[in-house]
This record gives C-alpha cells, sequence and structure tokens, in this order.
C-alpha cells in the first residue's frame, strides 16, 4: 500500500515542482553553454554581454535554487494540512494504517528536498569554479566517504525531523478543527518557544554540571575525556559530533513520528 | 446473524456539544438502512464514525467484528456528504486510484455506471459541476463490492432524473451480506426502498424498526411519520 500512497504522492507533487526543478536546470545548462562560449572565445569572454548575461544567469539560479526550497516545503506542508481537511475523506477511508500515510508523506517531500541538493550539486560542479590555495580538497578516501556518508544520514535525520515536527503541529492543530489553521500555527510557535527555552537549560545544565563538579573533583575522568579527544583526528572528532546530531534528531524523529501517529488514529477528529 | 455494523453506547462530543449520546445500533446484512434525523442529530457523525474518520469519546464501534483501522475500511464503502476527490485528477485517474486501494473495487462496472450517467472519462474531477462530482463519487463508491455502505446525503445536490438511476444502481449492487446505512433528508424519494429505518433526535436513538412495521403501526408513510415527529 506504502508504493501506491507513494505513487499518488510523487504524481500529486511532481505537478508542480517536476516544471520547477526543469526550470532551473535549464538555467543551469543555460549558464553552463555561456560560460564554456566564454571560456573558448576569449573575444566574447570581454564583452559587456557576457558579463550582463553570465550575472542574470546566475542571479536567476540562485532565485530559482531559493524557489525550489521554499516551493517544496511550502508544499510539502500544505499536503499535510490538506490530509487533515476535505482530502482526509478520502485518504483516512483507504484501507491504509496511519505510518503508511506519515511515510508516504514524509518520503516524498524528503527525496524532493535531496533532489534540490543534486540539482545544486550539479549547479556548482558546473560551474567548474577555479580551485584557489585556501581550498581544501578532499581525497577520495575510505574516511573521506565515511564522512560524507555520515552527514548525508545527518542532513536525511534533520530533514525528517523538520517535517515530523511540521506534521505534529497540524496533527496538534486539528484538534481544534473549527480554527484549525490558527491552532497549527499557535502550536507551531509555542512548541517551538518551549523547546527552545528547554534546550537552553538543558545545555546550561549539561556545562554546568560538567565544568563545576564533575571535571574538578574527578580528575580522572577529565584525564581520559581529554585523552580521548586528543587521540582523535579532526575528522574523527567531526565524524563524533555528526553522530551525535544523527542520535539526536533519530530520537526527535521516533518522538514526532509516534505523537503524530497517536493523533492521527487515536483523536482523528475531520471537520 | 453476526451485524455488519454495530455501536454500543457510543457517545462523541464537539466541545460541549454532544453530538451522540450512549446511541445503541446494530445493523443486519442484508438490510438497507435510512438514516434520518433533522439537522444536528448526529447522523454524519454516526457515518464518520464507521468510516474511521472520526474516533469516539465513549463506547465501542465494531464492524464485521472488527474495530475501525484500515481492515474494516477495506470493507466499508463510504460517500461522504462532501468531495473528496482529488480535484486535479480526471475521472479516468480516480477510477484507476480506486482499483488500486480496493480489492472489491469492480473497474469495468464503475465504466459502465459512468457511461449510464454520461459522464466523460478524461474531464477533470475541479471542472465538474457539484453535482457531477457527486454521481462520480457515488459511481465509485458503489462500484465496490463492500460489506458495509455509509451512504452521506447521496442525493443531496443530484438532479432528480439522476435520483432514479442512483437509487437502482444501489439496490442493484448491495448483496445479501451486505448492509447500506443511508443518510437523507429526501424521505419521499427512498422510502419506498428501504428496509428500515434509524431515526435519530439529539445524538439518540427514537427509533430502529422495518419500514412496514412503522407504517402499519403508525398507520401513515415514514415521511409523515417524520413531519410529525420533528414538526417546529
Amino acid at each position: 500500500m506504502l508504493t501506491k500512497l507513494l505513487k499518488y504522492e510523487y504524481r500529486a507533487t511532481a505537478r508542480f515542482l517536476l516544471p520547477l526543478y526543469l526550470g532551473v536546470l535549464f538555467l543551469i545548462m543555460l549558464n553552463v553553454i555561456f560560460m564554456r562560449l566564454g571560456n573558448s572565445f576569449a573575444a566574447f569572454s570581454g564583452t559587456p554581454l557576457y558579463t550582463a548575461g553570465i550575472a542574470i544567469l546566475t542571479v536567476l539560479c540562485v532565485l530559482g535554487f531559493w524557489a525550489i526550497f521554499v516551493i517544496s516545503l511550502v508544499i510539502a506542508v500544505q499536503r499535510f494540512y490538506g490530509l487533515l481537511g476535505m482530502r482526509g475523506y478520502l485518504m483516512f477511508s483507504l484501507p491504509v494504517t496511519a505510518d503508511q500515510l506519515i511515510a508516504s508523506k514524509l518520503i516524498c517531500s524528503v527525496s524532493w528536498f535531496f533532489a534540490a541538493l543534486l540539482l545544486g550539486n550539479v549547479f556548482f560542479r558546473m560551474l567548474d569554479l577555479p580551485v584557489t590555495e585556501g581550498d581544501m580538497i578532499i581525497a577520495p578516501t575510505f574516511e573521506a566517504w565515511f564522512s560524507f556518508f555520515l552527514l548525508c544520514v545527518a542532513l536525511l535525520a534533520m530533514l525528517c525531523c523538520a517535517f515530523l515536527f511540521f506534521y505534529f503541529c497540524i496533527a496538534l492543530g486539528g484538534q481544534w478543527p473549527q480554527n484549525r489553521l490558527l491552532a497549527t500555527v499557535v502550536c507551531y510557535f509555542v512548541i517551538t518557544f518551549v523547546l527552545q527555552i528547554l534546550m537552553m537549560i538543558l545545555m546550561f545544565a549539561i556545562g554546568f554540571f560538567t565544568f563545576t563538579f564533575m571535571l574538578p573533583d574527578q580528575p580522572a575522568v577529565s584525564a581520559a575525556a581529554t585523552g580521548f579527544f586528543s587521540n582523535l583526528t579532526s575528522g574523527q572528532i567531526i565524524n563524533l559530533f555528526t553522530l551525535f546530531f544523527i542520535l539526536l534528531f533519530a530520537v526527535g524523529d521516533v518522538i514526532l513520528w509516534l505523537l503524530t501517529r497517536h493523533y492521527l488514529t487515536k483523536k482523528l477528529n475531520l471537520a | 446473524m453476526q451485524p455488519v455494523y454495530e455501536v454500543h453506547k457510543l457517545s462523541k462530543y464537539y466541545g460541549r456539544i454532544r453530538a451522540l449520546d450512549h446511541l445503541d445500533l446494530a445493523l443486519a446484512p442484508g438490510k438497507l438502512v435510512g438514516l434520518l434525523g433533522p439537522n444536528g442529530s448526529g447522523k454524519t457523525t454516526l457515518i464518520k464514525i464507521g468510516a474511521g474518520l472520526l474516533t469516539p469519546d465513549q463506547g465501542s464501534v465494531l464492524i464485521g467484528g472488527m474495530a475501525p483501522g484500515p481492515a474494516t475500511k477495506a470493507i466499508v464503502s463510504y460517500l461522504p456528504d462532501r468531495m473528496a476527490l482529488p480535484t486535479e485528477m480526471t475521472t479516468k485517474d480516480v477510477v484507476s486510484m480506486y482499483s488500486d486501494f480496493f480489492a472489491d473495487f469492480d473497474r469495468v462496472k464503475a465504466q459502465e455506471m459512468l457511461r449510464d450517467l454520461h459522464l466523460s472519462d478524461s474531464q477533470r474531477i475541479g471542472s465538474m459541476s457539484k453535482g457531477t462530482q457527486e454521481k462520480v463519487q457515488l459511481c465509485l463508491v458503489m462500484s465496490r463490492a463492500a460489506k458495509l455502505y455509509l451512504l452521506d446525503e447521496p442525493l443531496g445536490g443530484v438532479d432528480p432524473a439522476a435520483r432514479e438511476y442512483i437509487l437502482s444502481t444501489i439496490l442493484r449492487n448491495y448483496s445479501e451480506d451486505s448492509a447500506v446505512l443511508f443518510s437523507t433528508h429526501l424521505i419521499s424519494d427512498i422510502e419506498k426502498v428501504l428496509d428500515e429505518v434509524a431515526i435519530l433526535r439529539q445524538g439518540k436513538l427514537l427509533l430502529h424498526d422495518s419500514v412496514d412495521h412503522l407504517r402499519q403501526e403508525k398507520g401513515m408513510s415514514v415521511d409523515e411519520f417524520f413531519k410529525e415527529v420533528f414538526r417546529c
């Protein structure tokens, strides 16, 4: 059933997003052709037409990327919001579970974002930017690929967390069917505010506890921690932090998924 | 015989408003039941709970012996009181969608019904009139071989000429082991096809009886009885 849901989800979102993505890809291609023409014909690269053309096309590409990210986000949120509105009368009468409904929306939204990142990658590769002395070139070693893989997983977990947070706020806002939009917006801001305060208190508490009680009173622990980190390379430390963030976002993903599922199964209230 | 749809002490609140109040109702298979009642009596709420779109606050709901969930949705064919089909899709697309999700959906039957009602395959749902949209929705719902049909105001926006066809379609499609719960205000139009009526008042079951028995006992038609009870 999930594959069937995904089929219809991709079809519905592609109506808006595919032309947008293809439009930006077309702009990238145009940009590249213009640049290559400038590289091949020195006389052309010095003309005001070339300079203006490159500037306009680059600005259009950047604006295109902004449009892609903003519209992808709006569509992702609007699709889930619609699920608890008129569209829900069909979607919730299908023989599918709430997990499958959440998964279909999430997979579709996240994959469009990854497609946008891929497009961004194509853009930067095709720009063929000259390498300067200050640039860090990462050799294609196993460690580099592993770090890249971890970063991708962290990005995936973070994106899922962001979308699931929107889904949870929409599901919670659905408990007030007469003022659903207002309730959703209020839930979003109130929960964000409360979470930020809690995170700040937690960080202060951890910092205070570690530096006031733990490290000075326990020289052995302090030495072990220093020893542990000094034995690691900078790449390994980055990987360790990436792993920590993956874990943090994964916990957030699970909690938000369970809460959203709870509201879609036990508290469903289609107006 | 096990009821197809059974609710016990069912209550549902919208804030302080009590939409259903300790309602008990059981629908036997093979019956076409009219769900009647004035506005705000709880008809749509009862149907939506059966379709799994609302969760009850108290009481139990059983459909084919199961609590509402994906398994019951596979055997319940629900027609909402509003347009629920994706407006960007064509009739052909929604037929494919129903065929994809419902194992009991009969694509040939749906296409026949759409043809009989002169509905185009390639027309977008969003470009159709309200009545035409309702006809498409009803064709899809009645093309399933479901155990329970929950029809919320299926005749509301449909022209009188199509009403006859729709009623005969409903009669033709439901079988001995399935039940139809049919909410409407057009009592005189459907009275002749109903086996039973369930009348709600302020979320409570006022009466659940066979149409023949009710007519015999009260000496009047269901329509006349309804007007008598709910006279303003």
